[in-house]
């Protein structure tokens, strides 16, 4: 009988041992939750200031019913009826602003040539570095600038095209990491291309005449949660005309939310927690392990062609590669597919990285050379696109070049 | 108790990943969200085991009931009762729909109020898998039995040295 208590007595420790393993286990899970970084995008509506630019580099472009004139208008019609803005005043700028109380239509119907080239100002020159630092200080917590421009420096006949495109960068970034110190900007550039028939002025002032396709930019410029709002409720698809490419700058807080999910996977694992699975086992029909993580994006303002290329990523270990699908799962925007074909999965901690690079088209349509407009590959080209974004990228002062960083345990523990 | 669902973990290859992360009490990604089904499970298992062990050492008792195989069917009682408690707790939550879509299908979709659904065809969660989550249970309940055995016995006088 003695033994019988004994027994017994040891059984409803050990049960009650580990009820109380249990409630800690519990607490600590509860701790270590995650919850989804709710987007941080503005409920206000703020003020849209427009600001064409009028110097005569632009003249080429204006012509009515081309694409430069649809997209600025398309762009300016889906502020109006998407409900993003409270009001809009457009603007001309060259050396000087020009306010133009008028409404949309009219205000494009008044781009044209004969308007345009009786502005006052300098219409003879552009400084990218003023022109930008105009426009940027415009920018309040309720304002939000949005600036069309073909951004070619024009440094005059006697300067050092390199040298000057050097200082302009360098301009550009003190003046923008000035106002970064006060606010948390964001900055969306939009390379377009368009019909331009007219004189093309070169870095030198030199001006050749051209009938073909140039590219030119648009720039939205705000706090980072009017620059959310504005990208979701303005998608790039309501810009008519022909958008190219786009970047978004921004200052990442690298806080994205996690978890390794069930399914799609090819082989077997156990998942302990969010970030960590063990007992891996791959499939012997393919060879293959995966399994998916699936990820909130959705703070950051990153474009999804740049979140979708596998080469924007880098990872912590050689044996893995990676595909990232657009798909709404709950609060996760993407799903990560994780794959290896090792034959034998080791323990590892898997980072990984979402680079924050600039991207390629940036170098790609960028000219330092001052080269002949007419020669080779140079029309869809313009001069010092580099070092404007180069400019802005530096103001950041970014620690690390990641956007976001994902951690996985695959066989051993956090 | 968490001893009792590593238990059931060791046995998830039976009855399957998905099944197991539900009982456990986890969100779709793996947060611990609360209602651990294997504490209301686990719990039964070992009462319903322990009132059969009751009832053979204690109540019956009998010197007529005490060889091995009065024992032993015993034991098969409680591996089917056990069978019958695992398949329906878990039948009871598939087919009432409340286990989260990402558990019982390979593909899901978001409807625009934030709910995910699950795409048809790509179902990964049937009644087979209740009957393997039965089939767990009864295992583990048999495993218990054996375990009690040894300590319950010395309580009867008639079967003290059943099945040993």
């Amino acid at each position: 009988m003695d033994k019988t208590l004994i027994n017994l007595l040891a059984i409803v420790f050990l049960l009650s041992a580990c009820s109380n393993e249990r409630k800690r286990g519990n607490t600590l899970a509860a701790n270590v939750r995650t919850y989804p970084n709710p987007a941080i995008v503005s409920q206000a509506k703020p003020i849209v200031n427009v600001y064409v630019e009028n110097t005569g580099s632009m003249f080429g472009y204006i012509s009515t019913g081309n694409d430069f004139d649809r997209s600025i208008s398309s762009l300016l019609t889906s502020i109006r009826v998407s409900g993003y803005a409270d009001s809009i005043n457009l603007f001309y700028i060259n050396s000087r602003t020009f306010k133009q109380n008028v409404d949309i239509p009219t205000f494009i119907r008044g781009i044209n040539i004969h308007n345009a080239q009786t502005w006052a100002g300098d219409l003879r020159r552009t400084n990218m570095c003023s022109l930008l630092d105009t426009v940027t200080s415009k920018v309040y917590d309720n304002t939000i600038s949005i600036f069309v421009s073909d951004c070619i420096f024009s440094p005059g006949r006697n300067n050092d095209a390199s040298r000057f495109i050097g200082a302009e960068k360098d301009c550009i970034t003190m003046n923008i990491n000035q106002k970064l110190k006060s606010q948390n900007l964001a900055f969306i550039v939009y390379r377009l291309l368009s019909d331009f028939r007219g004189e093309y002025y070169d870095c030198q002032n030199n001006f050749t005449r051209i009938d073909n396709q140039r590219p030119y930019f648009i720039w939205i410029i705000g706090k980072r949660e009017n620059i959310a709002a504005f990208k979701q409720k303005i998608p790039t698809t309501k810009i008519e005309g022909q958008l190219q490419n786009s970047y978004t700058l921004f200052k990442s807080e690298n806080n994205v939310t996690y978890a390794v999910q069930l399914n799609p996977t090819i082989g077997n694992f156990e998942r302990i927690n969010p970030t960590t699975i063990n007992r891996t086992r791959r499939d012997n029909d393919s060879g293959k392990f995966m399994f998916s993580v699936g990820v909130d994006f959705s703070s950051l303002l990153v474009d999804e062609t740049y979140l979708t290329n596998p080469q924007n990523y880098k990872l912590s270990n050689p044996n893995y590669r990676i595909e990232i699908i657009k798909k709404q799962m709950g609060n996760h925007t993407h799903l990560i597919r994780v794959t290896t074909t090792a034959n034998i999965i080791s323990p590892t901690k898997l980072t990984i990285h979402l680079k924050n690079r600039i991207p390629n088209w940036v170098d790609e349509f960028s000219d330092e050379t001052c080269a002949n407009i007419n020669s080779n590959g140079m029309m869809p080209k313009t001069f010092g696109l580099k070092q404007i974004v180069n400019g802005i990228y530096a103001a950041y002062n970014y620690n690390d070049d990641i956007l976001s960083e994902i951690i996985i345990n695959i066989n051993q523990n956090p | 108790m968490n001893m009792i669902r590593n238990i059931y973990s060791w046995l998830n290859p039976i009855y399957g990943n998905e099944l197991y992360e539900y009982l456990k009490g986890n969100d779709c990604d793996g947060v611990f969200v609360g209602t651990n089904h294997f504490h209301t499970i686990g719990l039964s298992m070992l009462v319903v085991t322990l009132i059969l062990l009751v009832v053979y050492y204690k109540v019956i008792d009998h010197p007529r009931f005490n060889r091995w195989w009065h024992w032993m069917i015993f034991l098969l009682l409680t591996g089917v009762f056990n069978l019958f408690i695992g398949f329906g707790y878990t039948y009871s939550k598939l087919n009432g729909g409340v286990i989260p879509a990402c558990f019982t299908h390979s593909q899901v979709e978001t409807a625009q109020d934030g709910s995910i659904y699950g795409v048809n065809g790509t179902e990964i969660l049937f009644n087979s898998n209740c009957w393997q989550f039965g089939v767990a249970n009864a295992i583990i309940a048999v495993a218990f039995y054996v375990v009690f055995s040894f300590g319950l016995k010395w309580l009867s006088q008639n079967c003290k040295y059943s099945p040993v």
